[in-house]
């Protein structure tokens, strides 16, 4: 994902949700830049795809991250929790970031 | 008038008028019964050594149709070891005639491959071999799939020949008396076998309990089979029994049966001598136990319960809930032991149960159905038969028989599961006319069917979450959004035949998401 | 006062309860962030809280959050999230005094002005646990006008005081007999503990039936199962709701005619009738029949 940019560095990350029915883990890797990318995996994933990325976008730009990295396991959640995980993940790396004394951009 | 002497002595007239031309007796073992299993002596019985020589005997050839009934479930193992035989003497391109497929017949797959099977008619098929047949387009004809009532038409007619009928029995005698309720395999009603039995050219009973004569009791007599086959096994008696008869403890599924139950009782069909059919399902089941509350405290005596019946049909039997039960196709060992003990449980075969053309089926008779959908559509179609990503994963079964001759249709769904909505649009497969399906019951909400007013002001009345199909459909999407359409091919994978053998719809082959 | 037969408890952490619960239709929906969850999830639970509200539909039902203690790292961040989201009716666990609820009111009043919602909009349910919250009690929902209810937790109280639990419940008579005198003096309502044994239907009834005699005006529920026996137990008999509704319309009838003193059946109807007509009205959930 990050390899071609020597200057893109992964800051941070952090991971939320869980593998059960009607929920989903997300792992969300916070970057210095290279844009958003999310990917999905999930037995019927494909069938909201459109709609389980809008979420998970929304959720980062409601915490203002335009730079991650983010790997969906999805097992047939609705929208808010996508959107929920994906917000709690984003927080648990900014806390982890906050730990670790560095600047976030 | 010229006489001839017949063999005894005794002057016989060639001809006389009014009554024709007169054949003189010449031989005690002169036969011209149908039987083609002997070569001399009828007291021989009809065994013969091992399946090959069934085959053989039968004279089955390339471009024939077998048949097989799913009476054994997922526990089937004849249709697999018939099928293996066959395939071993070389022949092919047979049209296989099955009451349903289950998971038990991945085999065909194979079969299909190689060419042995071309064609197939069932009421549903479930697992790799639907799969196969949706996304991999293994068999070039589509599949036909008609309902228990449909089947029974098109067999009963002659549209649909039989060449070879290759019926299992859990108990048979050397002359081909059966029946599926003793024996260690035994698995109830031979409803759906009955019909194949009756109508095809060739039968050939196959049976790991090989009784002294005469088997007793006689679901399917002597008078149609050919060939007796004693096998091992023809089944393994845990997946026969499997299925049926968990009590639901999902609390969803309890609010669902709930409403259902509030729904018969407000269209006033549950009343002394009411008659009703449910499947095998958890909120099915719950719906009988909320109804047997119902019952006792207004004293009510239904009449009949019918089709799959499973251990809480028989205890509402025996607790006098119901003065009978017909029976096409027995779930439980209970169950089984009731038809075996109770006269009260009856077998019948699938023309009675739903035949059209027949002389009036037991679904005619029926008040009140419940069935369960994968999908409902905005104008009251039900898919049963396909999931909503497009592949065939269900069977027909005898709800489209039962839906148009009950007096109150019923589907019963929740408004979701997992992430799909069950109230759409429009229905990927239609298995049931909107027509005839009444109401749809889900957790969220009741939907009348608007050519029932009366039903709909009664339930209102009475307090229940009344809307419209298309609030229904509105709910579901704004908890799951709208899925993606599956997208399909060009290639014809099934055809939907409703009972009368008119096209109610078509399947086609479904192609991957691209990702 | 809003309708409280059934608070039933959903732990906030997972996704399926939000989607299931409103179809049971309880009286009110409890999300608990507080004893069900692990301290390593109370950030996710409190997310999955915001989105739930935002999105999803809940009925008729009332919607209710069990937050953390003030007194925990976690109750401020709840109240500052969960508030905004849409969160109007909080359970504040561990009341113990009259400082518990004002903690809460003053933190609630400095969010509700931050969002401009109207101030005093989140109401307070003081889940009373201990031994000193029992006899605090009065100070306790006295102490804001926030305070709509009051909730007893059996399971921390007999922790506080020493005591284990046994099937008769001697050891909860006190509180459970004092508990519904103050929410009563303090015309709020009164929610009595869980009943956890799911298998002991009978017990479960003997339990709901004694808690309206004492007083309560609802009960908290694990499972959805529980709900309906206790609505129709909390319900009041056809008579009592029809002389609920005649004393009422007496009452308005009374007021339109400027008269001061009304009698109803030969009996005088006072302030203390009137409210007990309320409050049988808004059991039967015919609230608005009394102009609430």
């Amino acid at each position: 994902m990050c390899k071609e940019t020597p200057r893109c560095s992964i800051i941070a990350a952090a991971t939320a949700g869980f593998e059960r029915p009607q929920d989903c883990k997300v792992t969300v890797q916070l970057k210095t830049e290279g844009g958003i990318s999310i990917r999905l995996h999930g037995a019927n994933a494909h069938m909201f795809d459109r709609s389980i990325r809008q979420s998970a976008e929304d959720a980062l730009r409601k915490l203002d991250v335009f730079h991650a990295d983010v790997e969906l396991m999805d097992f047939d959640s609705l929208d808010f929790t996508i959107r929920a995980r994906v917000a709690t993940a984003v927080r648990r790396a900014v806390c982890e970031l906050q730990k670790a004394g560095a600047a976030v951009e | 008038m010229n006489n001839i002497k017949n063999r005894l002595g005794r002057d016989i007239p060639q001809e006389l008028s009014g009554i024709g031309t007169l054949r003189p007796y010449e031989h005690p073992d002169k036969r011209t019964e149908r039987c083609t299993a002997l070569n001399d002596k009828l007291c021989c019985g009809k065994l013969v050594s091992n399946l090959r020589e069934a085959i053989l005997n039968s004279g089955l050839s390339d471009g024939m149709t077998i048949s097989f009934h799913h009476h054994l479930r997922g526990g089937d193992y004849v249709l697999a070891m018939v099928m293996d035989e066959i395939a071993a003497l070389g022949i092919r391109d047979l049209t296989l005639c099955a009451s349903s497929l289950t998971t038990a017949h991945g085999c065909l797959i194979g079969h299909i491959k190689s060419g042995v099977v071309t064609g197939i008619e069932t009421s549903g098929m479930r697992g790799a071999l639907a799969k196969a047949i949706s996304c991999d387009c293994i068999l070039d004809k589509p599949v036909i799939f008609k309902t228990h009532g449909g089947r029974a038409r098109s067999i009963e007619s002659g549209e649909r020949k039989i060449d070879v009928a290759f019926i299992a029995a859990s108990c048979c005698d050397n002359m081909g008396n059966m029946n599926g309720c003793t024996g260690k395999s035994a698995f109830g009603s031979m409803g759906y076998a009955m019909v194949d039995a009756r109508f095809a050219d060739k039968v050939v009973a196959i049976t790991d309990n090989l009784v002294a004569y005469p088997a007793c009791p006689v679901s399917i007599p002597q008078t149609m089979v050919d060939f007796v086959v004693c096998v091992d096994a023809i089944g393994d008696p845990q997946l026969i029994g499997q299925g049926a008869t968990r009590n639901s403890k999902n609390p969803v599924e309890l609010v669902i049966a709930q409403y259902a139950a509030q729904v018969m009782i407000g269209s006033g069909l549950v009343k002394d001598g009411f008659s009703y059919q449910a499947g095998s399902g958890g909120i099915s089941l719950a719906v009988a136990r909320f109804l047997k509350d119902y019952m006792k405290e207004n004293n009510i005596r239904g009449s009949f319960a019918s089709g799959g019946i499973t251990s809480a049909m028989t205890n509402l039997l025996e607790e006098g809930y119901f003065q009978a039960l017909l029976d096409v196709q027995t779930f439980d060992a209970e169950a089984v032991s009731s038809l075996l003990k109770n006269r009260r449980h009856m077998e019948m075969d699938a023309q009675m149960y739903a035949d059209p053309a027949s002389k009036g089926t037991v679904a005619s008779c029926l008040d009140v159905m419940i069935l369960s959908a994968t999908e409902v559509d905005i104008h009251f179609n039900v898919n049963v038969l396909t999931a909503s990503n497009g592949v065939i994963m269900g069977a027909l079964g005898g709800h489209p028989d039962t839906a148009a001759g009950a007096k109150l249709a019923i589907v019963v769904a929740p408004l979701l599961r997992k992430r799909i909505p069950i109230v759409v649009d429009e229905v990927v497969t239609i298995s049931t006319p909107g027509d005839n399906i009444d109401a749809v019951v889900t957790e969220r909400g009741i939907a009348v069917n608007p050519a029932h007013p009366e039903l709909e002001e009664r339930l209102i009345r009475m307090g229940l979450p009344v809307c419209s199909i298309q609030k229904l459909r509105d709910m579901a999407c704004q908890l799951t959004g709208i899925p993606e359409k599956p997208r399909f091919g060009e290639n014809i994978v099934g055809l939907v035949e409703y009972r009368d053998g008119t096209m109610l719809d078509v399947i086609h082959n479904v192609l991957p998401f691209s990702s | 006062m809003n309708r409280m037969r059934t608070m039933l408890f959903c732990p906030a952490n997972q996704p399926k309860h939000y989607i299931n619960a409103p179809v049971f239709h309880p009286d009110c929906i409890i999300f608990d962030l507080e004893d069900s969850i692990p301290p390593s999830e109370k950030d996710a639970a409190r997310d999955l809280l915001c989105e739930a509200l935002l999105a999803l539909p809940f009925g008729s039902s009332q919607v209710c959050a069990r937050m953390n203690s003030l007194r925990t790292p976690f109750g401020e961040a709840d109240v500052r999230a969960i508030v905004p989201a849409g969160i109007r009716f909080l359970r504040l666990p561990m009341c113990e005094s009259a400082d518990d609820v004002s903690a809460l009111d003053e933190l609630l009043g400095e969010v509700e002005r931050e969002h401009r919602i109207p101030l005093g909009s989140v109401k307070i349910q003081c889940s009373i646990e201990t031994a000193r919250g029992v006899l605090n009690a009065r100070q306790t929902v006295s102490a804001s006008p926030r305070v709509v209810s009051l909730s007893f937790g059996a399971e921390d109280y007999t922790r506080s005081m020493g005591v284990g639990r046994s099937t008769e419940g001697t050891e909860l008579l006190y509180a459970r007999m004092y508990l519904p005198v103050v929410a009563a003096a303090a015309g709020i309502s009164a929610v009595d503990t869980v009943w956890a044994d799911l298998g002991d239907t009978e017990g479960f009834i003997q339990e709901v039936q004694q808690a309206k005699s004492l007083g309560f005006s609802g009960k908290s529920c694990i499972h959805p199962s529980q709900l309906s026996l206790v609505h129709d137990i909390f319900m009041p008999s056809a008579e009592d709701i029809e002389s609920a509704q005649n004393i009422i319309s007496a009452m308005k009838q009374a007021e339109a005619e400027g008269i001061g003193v009304v009698t109803v059946n030969g009996k005088m109807v006072d302030e203390p009738v009137v409210s007990k007509a309320r409050r049988i009205l808004i059991q039967a959930g015919k609230g608005d029949d009394c102009n609430e």
